[in-house]
């Protein structure tokens, strides 16, 4: 959370806000399925934001088998890995680590699991460690390819006790840097994806690592800006229908998006000095993203400066959040107060009532939906709702957006700034 | 008789609502499908009544010219028959 205090300095915010970096952000949606009549998926997912370090790390891994002991493979796979990518530990060593740690499988008498860790920066430079999954993919308004991953390193061998195989197995870890685009998706799959429909009329030998590609550029290409999570849903939903219906190995998918950051301005409060007025306006009129006015002095004071009119929604009411309003050009505009403190409950407790519609839960569903949310905060005491016997409302405000603001980063992995003026 | 139909305006701002607008609205717009009574309703983020150290006569409530404060169903509908005729 970054605060910045403008009430007695002449900077413009409309100007400053007009200038935002970062120009890009990564997104990332995941989802899975267990091999049917499972009771544990046998692949695991794990994921990290460094944000001090503006990484974000993610791991795919497929245990050997599937239930219970494929899940502890993987789970085992995947938190090495993860911890490995966090330091910065070099792939092959990483490969062969994991490798000498697995148990070995009592059936199969091999030990094994599968694992992808993308170590993704903002701008794009993404680290691919790579041991037998397939891919990555990367895919975007052009089409598709495999990640181009040079570095073929032996990780050291698959222990295989059986008589009739050789006691061990070399293996290689594939590793190399690839720049994610803005608009770009890097996609990693279990091979319970290609491998989706084997044995059936459609897909004999399984859905392909080509086909599949050329589905994800398909389907970028129909859906354009689709969210990592919606494609990584569409994967899932898509390999269980060529399985119909019951998944003959665990499936799973990672899909890592870049894209432009989601921002969002918040406005709420009068300033302290009337001056303001007009670069709050123009900061609302002329900011590059969704704009939100959280209160009914402040919805007034930008129609004036802007000449334009507040209408009050009086459809959809709730006895306790009060009515929405609109404005042209303006997203939302809600009550200030009762609807900001009914956010941040709903934000800590993390529940709500999906059928319950009002200006609090659509001000919710703006703030999870932005990626970078900046509150500009007048710290004026607002006379159209002071009490004298309650002096304290400018404290409340203050205090308010800060704790909104702290749940947003800590719980929700949102940047946010505070202008207070 | 040639009736026109009075605006009325309910100040859906914050200490208006907990004073008890949202009853007001749901009041009024129950009456108008009940009875005969007809008004244009609509609202506002704040008619700018309760400055002045004035909010304990919320809720305000405009029918026509006329700002009624503390304002109960009883008296919007009595005003607003009021400026009907």
């Amino acid at each position: 959370m970054t605060i910045l205090s403008y009430a007695t300095d002449i900077e413009s915010i409309a100007d400053d806000l007009w200038h935002l970096g970062p120009e890009s952000t990564v997104e990332v949606g995941h989802a899975k399925v267990q091999k049917d009549g499972e009771h544990a998926a046998g692949d695991t997912i794990r994921m990290r934001l460094l944000p001090e370090e503006d990484r974000t790390i993610v791991v795919l891994s497929d245990g050997l088998g599937s239930g219970v002991k494929a899940s502890v493979l993987s789970s085992l796979t995947a938190t090495m890995a993860l911890e490995y990518s966090a330091s910065d530990i070099d792939p092959a060593r990483v490969g062969g680590i994991i490798m000498r740690t697995l148990p070995v499988c009592s059936v199969r008498k091999i030990r094994y699991a599968t694992f992808t860790a993308c170590n993704i920066r903002a701008s794009g430079q993404c680290d691919i460690v790579n041991f037998d999954n397939p891919g990555p993919f990367l895919v975007g308004e052009s089409g598709w390819s495999y990640a181009n991953l040079t570095k073929n390193e032996p990780v050291g061998d698959v222990v295989v006790d059986t008589p009739d195989r050789p006691p061990t197995r070399p293996s290689f870890v594939s590793a190399g840097r690839v720049n994610v685009a803005v608009g770009q998706y890097l996609v990693t799959v279990s091979d319970g994806v290609t491998q989706a429909g084997v044995g059936s009329r459609r897909f004999p030998l399984g859905w392909g690592a080509d086909a599949f590609g050329q589905f994800l550029a398909d389907t970028v290409a129909r859906l354009p800006g689709i969210s990592a999570q919606a494609l990584a849903d569409m994967v899932i939903s898509t390999a269980r229908s060529f399985d119909a219906g019951s998944p003959k190995d665990d499936i799973s998918c990672v899909v890592i998006y870049r894209r432009q950051p989601r921002r969002l301005l918040v406005a709420t409060g009068p300033p302290i000095d009337p001056a303001r007025d007009a670069d709050i306006a123009r900061a609302v009129d002329r900011f590059p993203g969704k704009t939100v006015l959280a209160g009914g002095t402040t919805a007034n004071l930008v129609a004036r400066e802007l000449g334009r009119r507040v209408r009050v929604d009086l459809h959809n009411r709730d006895p306790e959040i009060p009515p929405v309003s609109h404005m042209d050009d303006v997203d939302l505009i809600t009550e200030g107060t009762i609807t900001v403190s009914r956010v941040v409950e709903l934000l800590e407790s993390g529940t709500r009532d999906p059928a319950r519609i009002n200006g609090a839960t659509m001000l919710l569903d703006r703030l999870l939906a932005s990626d970078e949310i900046h509150f500009i905060v007048g710290t004026k005491i607002n006379e159209a709702h002071q009490n004298p016997s309650v002096p304290m409302e400018l404290e409340i405000r203050r205090n308010l957006i800060k704790r909104l603001c702290t749940t947003l980063e800590e719980r929700y992995l949102k940047h946010t700034t505070i202008r207070f003026v | 008789m040639n009736h026109t139909i009075p605006e009325v305006v309910v100040c859906t701002g914050t200490t208006c609502y907990v004073m008890g607008a949202a009853e007001l609205i749901d009041g009024i717009e129950a009456t108008m499908e009940t009875t005969d009574f007809k008004c244009r309703l609509s609202g506002s983020t704040c008619i700018g009544r309760c400055k002045n150290m004035r909010q304990q006569d919320a809720p305000f409530v405009q029918v026509g010219d006329e700002t009624i404060s503390r304002a109960t169903l009883a008296a919007v509908l009595e005003k607003a028959r009021e400026a009907r005729i």
